[in-house]
């Protein structure tokens, strides 16, 4: 299907919205869910992100390791895993049960300091 | 993201749904928008990973994604394996006197290559026979099959640029008319 599926970017953007017209379709309709899904990866991904960070753990972006269209990564400081598929549309895993105890350790010895 | 134009996002979410369309039961109920997501989900795990797709900034956004996209749709297929091969006899179609017919056997040109042995998969198969009145388009498929060039193609079957780009055009409105292209179909050379 790849002829098919890349000969509709051969269209001119006149082309592109009368095909779809011709479909019973309605463009901006179509326009309208692209851009839904694609908000709704990037604003997951970085709420998800931003959810392992406010728990303190250590997360490298270059650790991201796809098996099965999973993707698993871990905590630096104390090893709980966490994993990622867009089906699931969150993050699963150890990390995201409790604060990393690393990290928890450093602020209370913040305190009583 | 913001940079798309409303086409571009509906040329990106017709090539999800003719990819979807071809991948058949290879799609595991799988659909047009879960293919935009892993797409958009490859481009930010590989922002900052050796995993995931990298996003080269000098290669236009919609270009990424459409290789993203077709490099899941491999992937899926891939992965459905052998599973997912038929036997040629179930893709056979029958003639109004019961006579089976292969869906290339109906190809105008002398020169479709008809080898049922290719014709493995059911999608495939199913696209062909929604043509077999449409000669024209039955010739582009079997190009498209064959893997030739637009020019190759356009030579072999002796089609002008207008009469390739309307039979392309019938084969797009045909298969995506009355329906959001969400529904499965099979990888294959097309």
């Amino acid at each position: 299907m790849n002829h098919l599926a890349d000969s509709v970017f051969e269209l001119s953007d006149k082309e592109i919205l009368d095909e779809v017209r011709e479909t019973g379709a309605d463009p901006q309709e179509e326009a309208d869910r692209t851009s839904f899904v694609l908000r709704r990866v990037t604003d997951t991904w970085q709420s998800e992100n931003e959810r392992l960070s406010n728990l303190g753990h250590a997360i490298n972006p270059n650790n991201w390791q796809c098996i099965d269209e999973i993707y698993h990564n871990y905590c630096l400081s104390c090893g709980s895993s966490v994993s990622f598929t867009t089906a699931m549309q969150r993050m699963e895993g150890n990390a995201l049960d409790e604060s990393c105890p690393t990290y928890e350790y450093v602020q209370k010895n913040k305190v009583v300091r | 993201m913001a940079a798309l134009t409303r086409e571009d996002k509906v040329r990106l979410r017709r090539s999800a749904a003719y990819r979807i369309r071809g991948l058949g039961r290879a799609a595991h109920n799988r659909t047009a928008d879960d293919l935009l997501g892993e797409a958009q989900l490859r481009t930010l795990v590989g922002a900052g990973s050796t995993e995931g797709r990298h996003w080269k900034r000098k290669v236009d956004f919609v270009q990424h994604l459409k290789g993203a996209m077709q490099s899941i749709a491999t992937c899926w297929k891939q992965k459905s394996g052998d599973k997912e091969t038929y036997l040629v006899s179930e893709v056979l179609i029958f003639g109004a006197g019961g006579q089976e017919i292969s869906p290339l056997e109906n190809v105008a040109s002398g020169e479709a290559a008809a080898d049922q042995s290719l014709i493995a998969k059911e999608e495939v198969a199913r696209i062909f026979r929604m043509f077999t009145d449409d000669p024209e388009a039955t010739q582009v498929l079997q190009g498209w099959y064959d893997d030739l060039k637009p020019n190759e193609l356009r030579q072999k079957y002796g089609l002008d640029e207008k009469k390739f780009a309307a039979a392309k055009k019938r084969i797009r409105v045909k298969l995506l008319s009355g329906r959001n292209g969400d529904s499965g179909g099979e990888e294959h050379g097309i």
